[in-house]
């Protein structure tokens, strides 16, 4: 009985924000920043992932290959540092949610090859992820941790949480001065 | 509707800072506008590439020069739209019917510096051809040199 109150204090407290959404936060938002600086400086070589994929018209190719990556940077930069965290966390849940529908339409179709999806060649790494299943559970793994992200209340180790936190500090004090 | 205020902040500042890297970067995508990736669907070809493709019956041949010269001598089987004429009609010729088939078009007129076959593409774009159009770079007299199938007029 006492196991299963605890389990559901552990998910309510992650709900409103605890140290593991933080690290969650954290993981998540270095990991963008490092898809999306790869990316950034390459993006000929992202068009070309695109047009693998076989979906956008190929007069989009080249607005995508620009603005996904900057996208991603963006966004894991402000989860890194904390802030707007929610704008930041529902634009991933977003690019995520894109990314797993392009995955499961070339599933579909049956199409194996390199999902392309962190561009590690620049770094001189061989090191290919193929179109799969397990491709998909893992964005499936994505969008849950930014969801989980957006639904917290609060981001401890965060920007705006020392914001609000100085912002509070500053009211009680003048509240008595 | 803060969190929609910041979610438009982040893509904008996304978007300026993309176009600004793409301005300085050798990797980076030359944007251009409608017009110019209509510009780059007119392909030239040579003649043995057209001969291929005439060969292989996979594309319909219009001849843009006048009426005249494709009298005298035209690649056999091609149609002959004078490119005036094209454009005087634009709009209303069952002639292009063809458009809205499979094949490919390829047109040619009198040679590199004739400008009817470019003239013709851009008036099979400006009607909504979707695909490539296949222009003969040095235009009937290498088709003829080559002595591939030409027919004659009496």
């Amino acid at each position: 009985m006492s196991g299963e109150s605890g389990i559901k204090r552990a998910i309510s407290s992650m709900l409103y924000g605890n140290r593991l959404t933080v690290v969650i936060r954290i993981l998540l938002g270095a990991m963008l920043v490092f898809s999306g600086s790869l990316k950034i400086v390459d993006p000929e070589a992202f068009g070309r992932v695109i047009a693998r994929y076989d979906i956008l018209p190929e007069a989009l190719i080249a607005y995508a290959a620009l603005m996904v990556p900057a996208l991603e940077f963006m966004v894991g930069l402000s989860l890194l540092i904390g802030c707007k965290v929610r704008a930041s966390a529902f634009i991933a849940v977003l690019l995520m949610a894109v990314f797993l529908v392009f995955i499961s339409v070339n599933m579909a179709r049956d199409r194996r090859f390199d999902c392309g999806c962190f561009n590690v060649g620049i770094l001189g790494l061989d090191f290919a992820e193929t179109v799969g299943p397990w491709l998909a559970i893992r964005n499936v793994l994505f969008i849950t941790g930014f969801a989980l992200v957006f639904r917290a209340r609060r981001h401890l180790f965060s920007l705006e949480h020392y914001i609000e936190k100085s912002r509070l500090k500053n009211l009680e004090k003048t509240k008595y001065e | 509707m803060r969190l929609l205020k910041d979610i438009i902040s982040i893509v904008v500042v996304a978007g300026t800072v993309s176009v600004v890297i793409n301005l300085f970067n050798p990797h980076g995508f030359v944007l251009v506008s409608r017009s110019s990736l209509d510009q780059r669907r007119i392909v030239p070809i040579s003649a043995e590439e057209a001969m291929i493709k005439y060969d292989a019956d996979m594309a319909v041949f219009i001849d843009a020069r006048e009426k005249a010269e494709y009298d005298y001598a035209h690649i056999r089987g091609a149609v002959n739209i004078p490119v005036s004429d094209a454009a005087a009609k634009q709009g209303t010729d069952e002639k292009f019917s063809f458009l809205d088939r499979s094949a490919e078009v390829v047109v040619y007129c009198d040679g590199p510096g004739c400008g009817a076959s470019e003239s013709m593409a851009k008036l099979f774009l400006d009607r909504g051809y979707r695909r490539n159009v296949y222009i003969i770079q040095k235009g009937f007299p290498e088709w003829e040199l080559r002595e591939y199938p030409v027919e004659r007029g009496e």
